[in-house]
Parts: C-alpha cells; structure tokens; sequence
C-alpha cells in the first residue's frame, strides 16, 4: 500500500510540474525521479532497511562542529582520524538520555549489545583495551 | 638506536612494531585494593581473572597459543609520573604474552586520572567547546584532544563486536563532506540504529576511496562468519558511495534516503521562481 502511494505521489510530483511550468521542467524532473525510485521502493518493500539517517546527520553534524572547532589542534601529520573515532566511541558509549524508554543506556545497549560494567567510563577503558577479546557465545546462547 | 612505545625500532627510518597493546583495564572498586593486593601475587592474580570472567571477555593470547598454560604475574614496572605507582604485568607460560594490569584509576600512557576526564568527556560529544571544557573542568583543551585520540586508536569495528553487537548487514551509508586544515576530507560511517560504525578519514571522494573505507567492515564480518554479506543499504545517493556499496556488496538492497532526495529537488528545478518551486 504505501509502495502504491509513494508511486502516486511521485507521479503528482511531476504533473504537477509539468502543468505549472511547462514541459521541459517536467522533463527534467521525471528522469531524476525514475533513477531515485527503485531506491525509495526499496526501502519501504524490506521493513529491515533503515528509512531515517536523523542519527547519522545529527552525529556527522556535531562531529563537524568538533573538528571545525577543534582545528587549532590539528596538524598535517596529525591523527584528525583517531580524534573523529574517539568521539564515535564517547557517542555509542555514553548513555545519552536519562528519560523516556532507554534511559540510562548508551547506544550499544540499545541496539542490543552487553557493556561490561554499568560505568561508561570504565568500559570505554576495557573495550579500548588491547588485552581483551570476544569470548565466544555459550552453545545456547 | 631508539625505540617507540610499541617497541619498534626508529632507527634508519624503518619502523617495526614488535609488541601488541595487551593493556588489560581491570576495576578494583578502589585504591586502597589495588595497593592491599600488590604485596600478595597470587590474590592479585585470582582478582584479575575473577574480573576478566566477571565480564565476560577473554584474553588477547598470541596466535600460536595453544592453550593449557596459566598466568602467573611477570615484571612490574613503576609509573613515575603517578608517583612511582608499580604496574604489575602477566604472562602467560604457554605463548609467553605478557598483559599489562592497569587498575581503573590509571590510563595508559596517560598521568590524567580517568575520573577528571569524565565530565569533560560527557560534554564533548554534546557539543561544549573544549575550550570551555577546559574552563569548566579545569582540563587543558590539548590534554583532552590527546585523550580522544587515544580512545581513537582502537577501531571501531574491532571494538564493538567484543559488546556482542554483530557488523551489520543493514547499514546507512553515509560521508560528511567538511573540511580540516586547507584540506577537504570525507568521513565515511555506517549507522545501524543508535549506533556509529566509523571508518576513518579520506581525503578522497572517490568511488575507490569509499569502497576501500566500507571494505573494513565487510573484511571484518566475513572474518568473523564467512557467510554473512550485506543485505540492504541506504544512501543519499552520493555516486561514490553508490558505486562502492554495490561493488561490495552486489547482492544487497540499495535504497536512497528520501530525505536526501526532497532536499536536493529544488536544485532540480532551476529557473523556476520560488512560490512556484514551493508549490
């Protein structure tokens, strides 16, 4: 049903285009719409595939801001990588609301991931420990 | 000759690493404990294990290890910048790995103590300038980047699975086109749900660049399950990263970010006066 409308509204889309401003523009428009559709088909066909990028935006947004800001420390040799994915590790890590269904949890528990201890601090130092690896999953897990 | 803290020679310009990071973080609740156990090896030894099982990891053994050896407590060394604090290590009789025990209140390689950090830490990902971390917190705006850096050493894609979480097979992939220095930069990431998969940092654009960036997470799922692949991925449509994620992963869903695309449509409708492109 919603792939049907979708496919409705793209086809609004651009007669309404094409009956405002004229052939051509309508033209344009519809050739970018068939190159976009079979992906926004896509998305709505599997319910498994991600539909937002709010998360995505919002942490590439402020990781941005941090490196615009954080500019005056950087050099051309510098290890800007490292930086960037040691604030990845304080987003997943730090729990990041204290209200509403995942209070007190930080991103990997939300996503179903077991944290060592319940001191964030604690486990960013053990997961960015090198002595440590995965132990397997017990055979009923 | 001189050596880099990883152990590697630096002489002649070759550079050799010949030791691995085999810190083991371990949580003593507090001082006065760690400083009781280091005047008795064995209960020293028995905490340790009791805590590495407690949380469910294991120890970063060689290769070669074959198992059925014990640990018994190696060398320590002083800390002078924490007072001459003594560091005591492990090894292993079987492979001879030798892990560093650090206790909670002490980082490697750094005199900052963790818990000055850790308010600091919470604003930085918030968006608190470090320089009014740095006011705030009494933490100087360097000591904090380095601390980040340090942090950034280990990737994530080789820390989150130890949290149980697996590599993803629906991912959004994205890249933050920005600029550091005179240089424009990409910062290629998979998201899956709350979580953030960064890989890096590539002064490239290219399709080759992205498919070499988005490698590392495929390398490392097929490493850990020689069967899994990708099954759907979202983009904003970007060329490289459209091109990269179906050279990886030819068999995966490739969605668009209808977002993305609403806000590219104007550019699309050029010449056109506002109030009409708006209606």
């Amino acid at each position: 049903m919603r792939v049907v409308a979708l496919g409705q509204r793209l086809r609004h889309v651009v007669d309404h285009v094409t009956a405002t401003v004229g052939e051509a523009h309508g033209e344009r428009v519809r050739p970018w719409i068939q190159d976009k559709k079979a992906g926004w088909y896509a998305v709505l066909e599997d319910p498994k595939m991600p539909a937002m990028s709010t998360v995505l935006d919002q942490a590439h947004n402020a990781i941005d801001r941090k490196l615009f800001a954080m500019k005056g420390f950087h050099h051309p040799h510098g290890s800007q990588a490292a930086f960037l994915t040691g604030l990845a590790h304080l987003y997943n890590l730090i729990p990041y609301q204290r209200r509403a269904l995942n209070a007190g949890k930080c991103g990997v528990e939300v996503e179903g991931g077991r944290v060592p201890t319940s001191d964030w601090m604690l486990n960013l130092q053990i997961l960015t420990a090198g002595g440590y690896q995965c132990a397997p999953a017990p055979p009923y897990h | 000759m001189r050596h880099d803290r990883t152990g590697g020679h630096l002489g002649n310009g070759a550079t050799k690493a010949t030791r691995e990071n085999r810190t083991l973080t371990v949580d003593l609740h507090d001082e006065p404990t760690y400083f009781q156990l280091m005047h008795d090896g064995q209960a020293f030894v028995e905490c340790v294990l009791a805590f590495v099982l407690s949380i469910g990891f294991q120890l970063a053994h060689k290769a070669t290890c074959t198992g059925g050896g014990c640990l018994t407590r190696h060398s320590p060394y002083a800390r002078v910048r924490l007072g001459g604090l003594t560091v005591w290590r492990l090894q292993c009789t079987a492979c001879k790995a030798v892990f560093t025990v650090l206790p909670h209140f002490v980082w490697r390689y750094r005199k900052m103590r963790p818990d000055v950090a850790r308010d600091a830490l919470i604003a930085t990902p918030g968006g608190l300038s470090l320089a009014w971390c740095a006011v705030i917190y009494h933490i100087s705006p360097m000591a904090l980047y380095r601390v980040s850096c340090a942090f950034g050493q280990h990737s994530a894609v080789t820390g989150l699975p130890r949290c149980g979480l697996p590599l993803p097979t629906y991912i959004w992939a994205a890249e933050k086109h920005s600029r550091c220095l005179t240089e424009r930069v990409s910062l290629p990431t998979i998201v899956r749900g709350r979580v953030l998969w960064p890989l890096g940092y590539s002064a490239s654009k290219s399709a080759a660049a992205f498919t070499e960036s988005y490698g590392v997470v495929q390398r490392a799922a097929l490493a850990h399950e020689p069967s899994s692949q990708g099954r759907g991925a979202l983009t904003d449509g970007f060329d490289s990263t459209v091109s990269s994620i179906r050279t990886l992963f030819p068999g995966a869903r490739g969605g668009s970010c209808l977002r993305h695309a609403l806000n590219k449509l104007p550019s699309k409708l050029i010449g056109l006066s506002a109030p009409v492109r708006q209606g």
